[in-house]
């Protein structure tokens, strides 16, 4: 099969895989509506390891897009929290795969206490007051867990180069 | 090799500690400080609307982005009760009474602040 056709499907298959995690926790609202916990982040950080970086944001912003409109809240402010906390997460994580300081489970810590703060800064925007930030110490504690968590799963799945079976 | 390892791994247990020393001292600031408040400032979109004092049971409405939002009062805590949005996280937050604490309904950009 064509090399880069080959290529492109394995990058959908990621992109299912991140929607389906993106939509199922927005069923677990934590405190402040629009809040997420960050799961779909752990796909998204192993393209960053494995994959190209733009192939990686493609995931990362064409998911956003996709469960906003699968759930019918594009544009409102929910969408606008997750596209705020997405964005800031994706750049945190491009810049600590670059620099490789932590390990994937310091990563993804990161990234998911950035995804939060992204959503805050977000809240407080929409909101027009910066009380919201009450929130913080709590969705950090949760963002920890899950961050650790999903560091895990991308610790897991590097170890078993399982996109090398797919890609080459 | 393997001191890069261990470094990444110190590095990683390095950040975790100070994430979580960082949250669970403000988590206690926020319970020693915290005190009974006195009154609601309710804001839509920034811009308080209306200041209520908690020392009187009441329930009114307000008027909110998609919906008005049916606002509680009741033995010194405040909470919203109905309220037309999607998720109704502002009326799962429930009662709260303590100065700082909040509750924000994003869809209708309604939020509740007290003050001590």
């Amino acid at each position: 099969m064509n090399k880069s056709l080959k290529r492109w499907i394995v990058v959908a298959m990621m992109m299912a895989i991140a929607i389906v995690l993106s939509y199922l926790e927005s069923f677990i609202p934590v405190f402040i509506p629009g809040v997420k916990l960050g799961l779909a982040n752990a796909i998204v950080l192993i393209m960053l390891y494995e994959f190209k970086y733009y192939e990686a944001f493609i995931v990362d912003l064409l998911r956003i897009l996709l469960v906003s409109l699968i759930r019918g809240t594009f544009l409102e402010p929910s969408f606008m929290m997750s596209i705020s906390g997405g964005m800031l997460s994706f750049l945190v994580m491009f810049i600590f795969t670059r620099f490789k300081f932590f390990s994937p489970i310091g990563v993804s810590v990161l990234s998911s206490i950035f995804h939060s703060i992204g959503q805050i800064l977000m809240a407080i925007v929409i909101l027009g007051t910066d009380k919201v930030i009450y929130y913080l110490p709590f969705i950090g504690l949760l963002s920890l867990l899950t961050g650790i968590l999903s560091g895990l799963v991308v610790r897991t799945y590097l170890k078993r180069s399982i996109t090398n079976r797919f890609i080459n | 090799m393997k001191v890069k390892i261990s470094m990444k791994k110190r590095n990683d247990l390095i950040l975790i500690g100070v994430i979580l020393v960082i949250s669970l001292v403000s988590l206690l600031v926020f319970f020693l400080t915290r005190s009974n408040g006195k009154k609601a400032i309710i804001y839509y979109d920034g811009e308080v609307i209306k200041e209520v004092n908690l020392n009187k049971d009441q329930e009114f409405e307000v008027e909110g982005l998609i919906s008005n939002v049916l606002i509680s009062i009741k033995d010194g805590r405040i909470a919203i009760i109905e309220s037309g949005c999607s998720n109704k996280i502002c009326i799962n937050t429930g009662y709260i009474e303590y100065s700082n604490e909040n509750i924000v309904c994003l869809p209708n950009k309604i939020s509740i602040v007290i003050e001590g």
